[in-house]
């Protein structure tokens, strides 16, 4: 078995020249779903009256999502996993009330359905048994999922906004 | 063809550059397979087929702005790479990597090798594609950059906001682990095969 010294100089040239050698791969066909995106309809611009109508709707969604929001940030010697869990079960109250709008933009429903799976492949990963998943590893994972839930509050929020226009 | 060597006749890239979707199409028919492969050697998992759409995307959408300067190649090149680099260095990416580290994935687990009792190519190249990928995410990257790619240990620093010494440990790490394939192909000298030939 060899030992943990570097390289030569010959064998890094040798190896060097045998990731060049690698064969190169035959790619996916995605020029379909290229296109669709590059074909994309331009954003209609909103008339005067219907953004006055947006913001007056935003103003009241965004009243009654302050209304859910924490009043003040978790206490300092509350533990992070139990302060992660109350913010997490706050933000899905509060998008539990929303109204799931049909007729934001493509855009915004993309975002949207793409924070809904990557929450559901964090919720996935929470599920591994902890024998394999650490605490801090677990922590992190509630982060990212407390993360998640806000961005999703503020697109559902911005889609409903879009769909008084 | 590596990515760095892709071209355009002019008339062409003009009209790509002006949106015509005809010329768009040339470009990506001319380029797809290079970038397919360096996305894949830099990201080994599902997520390549995403990052080749995202990456011709982000140059269709920056092509009326590319002035020529520097070959185009050379120039969507770089657009794969920080494609790439964004996704690699995502927090999320980060934990689940660890995950499929820690479970003992690797993307190419599925690729058996063909049953041969001496080495042959197909098996020492699929060997040594199987190291590259188990190798951690960051180290593969600057390996295949500096190795393949012929980027400067300053320039792949600068790619990553760290000091030289950061591209040369990894360098050094993906080398020590890469040792492994050395080893085992270094009995075949003289095959016809330029990946066995070590």
């Amino acid at each position: 078995m060899r030992g943990r010294e570097a390289l030569t100089e010959s064998e890094a040239r040798r190896l060097r020249e045998a990731l060049n050698d690698l064969s190169e791969l035959e790619p996916p066909p995605v020029w379909g779903r290229i296109q669709q995106k590059l074909t994309r309809p331009e954003r209609i611009a909103p008339r005067r009256w219907a953004v006055a109508a947006a913001i007056a709707a935003a103003a009241v969604i965004g009243v009654g999502l302050w209304r859910l929001m924490p009043a003040r940030p978790p206490a300092a010697a509350e533990p992070p996993m139990v302060a992660l869990k109350a913010q997490a079960a706050r933000l899905e109250g509060a998008l539990a009330v929303m109204p799931r709008s049909r007729l934001a933009r493509g855009d915004t429903s993309l975002a949207a359905a793409q924070l809904e799976d990557r929450l559901a492949e964090v919720d996935a990963l929470l599920k591994v048994d902890s024998a394999v998943l650490a605490p801090r590893d677990r922590q992190e994972l509630w982060q990212r999922r407390v993360s998640l839930l806000d961005s999703l509050v503020r697109v559902r929020y911005v889609a409903n906004a879009e769909q008084s226009l | 063809m590596r990515l760095k060597d892709f071209h355009l006749r002019p008339e062409l890239l003009n009209a790509a550059r002006a949106g015509d979707r005809a010329a768009q199409e040339a470009f990506y028919r001319g380029a797809a397979r290079a970038a397919y492969t360096l996305i894949r050697r830099i990201v080994p998992g599902s997520a390549a087929e995403d990052l080749l759409q995202e990456s011709f995307l982000d140059a269709f959408r920056a092509l009326p702005g590319f002035d020529g300067r520097a070959p185009l190649g050379a120039w969507f090149r770089t657009i794969v790479i920080r494609r790439c680099l964004m996704h690699v260095r995502s927090p999320w990416q980060r934990s689940r990597l660890w995950l499929e580290g820690r479970c003992g994935e690797s993307p190419l687990d599925d690729l058996q090798p063909p049953e041969a009792p001496d080495h042959d190519c197909a098996a020492a190249q699929l060997d040594l594609e199987r190291l590259l990928a188990r190798l951690p995410a960051t180290t593969r990257v600057v390996v295949w950059l500096f190795d393949v790619e012929g980027y400067s240990h300053e320039e792949i620093a600068a790619m990553f906001g760290r000091s030289t010494s950061f591209s040369k440990s990894q360098l050094a790490r993906g080398h020590e682990r890469l040792r492994a394939w050395l080893d085992s192909n270094s009995s075949t000298e003289g095959a016809p095969c330029a990946a066995v030939k070590l």
